[in-house]
């Protein structure tokens, strides 16, 4: 197994402070990781600082991100856009304004091997775009070839997303959100796609979902976000199974489950991620933390559980009672 | 596709029938007698009704109306009272002129203004922006008249770049066709810079933040390819319409430009048709004039129904 990705210390600023604070975490080919973690907490923050998107009043201030194994804010514009062009596929959340509503889909899934292959290897596109979306389980290729996005449904048009990240076949596929904007049959549907794809292709998928559940079947290691900051990583064992952060606790609680007590209220996180956690010199979760002591607000340091198994919370060694 | 072009041509239609009317309405209850006009006041009554007579003008209102509107169709627009000549003869031998400056000037406006929205766009919120911005403004807000008048003197009269006034044919020289007509575009182009600029600019900020621009990032596509394939061909949709409706406008708009730059232009022909009351032909010209703008504007519906799938599709459901 080769490493794909590689993120170390990375922290990212904007004019009110903290967006991403010493954000650590790797990836190999084969690996599924998975973000977690409420809106607002950084988990597409770090998918747009691995793709190098970040909005123009955002900047990487310190750390490095290896895309097998070169650094990407090294290298010069041309070559970062070469990079990641064939290196990285993306499949956005939103699956109505990621495809171009005036160009039909053959041209928008075939324009980004024809940059990197020529205008003379078209054919080979097409035939490419058409083994792709065979792939994701669309049957009338052709239909959908020289559909416009208007002409398909939600669903169709996250396949053909799904089908377009894997035309340059890349060593890392990102996936913000791929079921959110989805009806709960066509999650599931993506769902079974993803671990099929996953089977088929040597790829690394790193994915950021708000779908425990989804999360779940697919990841083999997963970052739970908070405020801009990794509070615990692990394998997803490890952080289904033992999570020792309050708030990776407390997300666990809200996992849906079919053995949950049906007469007890449903869980709930009181509070919200405000401005100043992101600057909190001690734990980013300690003004919502039930568990919080005076220190808590002080300081804070990440712990090794184990080799896979990290957590950035002082109590009791890493264990809260 | 089809039933949306069929339709909006049967609407045009429509259009074009009740400006007709309009038309006819509005020149029939203008003051004066056109018989005694065209003889002259010193005309004796047995000449006038004579002419009356002969012009039709003694019939009742429907039949003087179905009698023109048939002879439109036909593209007999009536004998003109000051020239003696066809309506028709005299807008065809006028058009060369109204048409290249309109073609020219609403060319001009559109390719500058594309590039200064880019630039705006690009340059959004800095000095630069504002510096396009507001001499866009200032230079729309100066009235075209003043603007024929100083650039005459100082581009024609100092420093001799263009002929003084006057209109060349294309066939005695292309050079010379365009040295005759620049003058008077660029000056009704500038007239349209400020709305088409900040309408490009509008367009271009909404297509560059649209996610499918960030896709192309991803996706590496080369910079000039997402902005040409991607941020224009969306961008460009609410411009095409402005743009058709502007050069609709320009086309019946010329006047003062034609009449400083003493150009033979449809303008001209209707201040004369006007100040000379000749009624038939500034009918003839009214009429071809609105029938060009109803045109235009079918046209431009068309050409963006055809650019835009989800407007294609949306109307012909």
């Amino acid at each position: 197994m080769s490493r794909v990705l590689e993120i170390n210390n990375l922290t990212v600023k904007d004019g009110k402070g903290y967006i991403l604070k010493d954000i650590s975490l790797s990836l190999d080919s084969n690996e599924t990781m998975a973000f977690i973690g409420e809106s607002g907490s950084g988990k597409t923050m770090t998918l747009k600082a691995i793709l190098s998107i970040l909005p123009s009043d955002v900047e990487k201030v310190e750390g490095d991100v290896l895309i097998d194994g070169t650094e990407l804010y090294n290298l010069k514009k041309d070559e970062k856009r070469i990079k990641l062009g064939t290196t990285v596929g993306f499949v956005p959340q939103n699956t109505v304004n990621y495809l171009h509503p005036l160009l039909r889909i053959k041209d928008q899934m075939t324009d980004g091997y024809i940059t990197f292959h020529g205008r003379k290897k078209k054919e080979e596109a097409l035939h490419k775009a058409r083994k792709g979306l065979e792939e994701v389980g669309i049957k009338d290729v052709e239909r959908v070839l020289s559909s416009y996005p208007s002409e398909l449904s939600g669903g169709m048009k996250q396949r053909v997303n799904i089908a377009s990240a894997l035309m340059m076949d890349p060593s890392l596929l990102i996936s913000d959100e791929p079921t959110s904007a989805l009806d709960k049959v066509v999650q599931k549907q993506v769902a079974s796609l993803y671990l099929s794809l996953l089977e088929k292709n040597k790829v690394a998928l790193l994915v950021v979902s708000h779908d425990l559940v989804f999360v779940e079947r697919i990841a083999d290691k997963i970052a739970v976000f908070y405020a801009g900051e990794i509070v615990e990583s692990g394998r997803k064992e490890e952080i289904f199974s033992s999570p020792i952060h309050p708030y990776t606790k407390a997300l666990m609680a809200l996992k849906p489950s079919m053995l949950l007590d049906k007469t007890r209220p449903l869980e709930e996180i009181k509070g919200y991620i405000s401005e100043e956690d992101r600057n909190n010199e001690g734990c980013v979760f300690s003004s919502r933390c039930p568990k919080c002591r005076k220190e808590c607000m002080e300081r804070v340091e990440e712990r090794k559980v184990s080799d896979t198994h990290r957590v950035k919370c002082i109590l009791s060694d890493g264990r809260t009672q | 596709m089809v039933r949306y072009a069929l339709r909006r041509i049967v609407s045009s239609l429509l259009v074009l029938f009740f400006v007709t009317l309009i038309t006819f309405i509005v020149i029939s209850v203008l003051p004066g007698d056109r018989a005694v006009l065209a003889l002259g006041i010193d005309a004796d009554a047995e000449t006038v009704e004579a002419l009356r007579e002969s012009m039709g003008l003694d019939r009742p209102f429907l039949e003087r109306y179905l009698g023109w509107l048939m002879s439109a169709l036909k593209m007999d627009l009536g004998r003109s009272e000051v020239y003696g000549e066809k309506v028709s003869s005299l807008i065809a031998s006028h058009l060369p002129v109204t048409f290249s400056l309109t073609i020219f000037s609403i060319l001009i406006a559109s390719i500058l203004s594309l590039v200064l929205g880019l630039i705006s766009e690009r340059r959004k919120g800095r000095a630069l922006d504002g510096i396009i911005r507001s001499t866009c403004i200032l230079i729309s807000a100066l009235p075209s008249f003043w603007v024929s008048l100083l650039a005459l003197v100082f581009f024609c009269g100092k420093l001799r770049w263009f002929p003084v006034n006057g209109y060349i044919s294309p066939s005695r020289g292309f050079f010379s066709f365009l040295r005759s007509i620049a003058l008077p575009s660029i000056i009704l182009a500038l007239g349209e810079l400020s709305l088409l600029t900040r309408m490009f600019r509008s367009s271009l900020i909404r297509s560059f933040s649209e996610d499918y621009m960030t896709q192309c990032e991803v996706k590496g596509l080369r910079r000039s390819r997402a902005i040409i394939h991607y941020a224009l061909r969306s961008a460009i949709i609410a411009p095409i319409t402005l743009i058709g409706n502007q050069a609709a406008k320009l086309f019946g708009g010329t006047v003062v430009v034609e009449t400083i730059f003493s150009l033979p232009g449809i303008g001209r022909l209707l201040l004369t048709a006007v100040e000379q009351h000749d009624t038939t032909l500034l009918q003839g010209i009214v009429l071809f004039i609105t029938t060009m703008v109803v045109l235009m504007n079918l046209l431009t519906d068309i050409f963006v129904a055809l650019s835009d799938p989800t407007i294609r599709k949306g109307r012909s459901e």
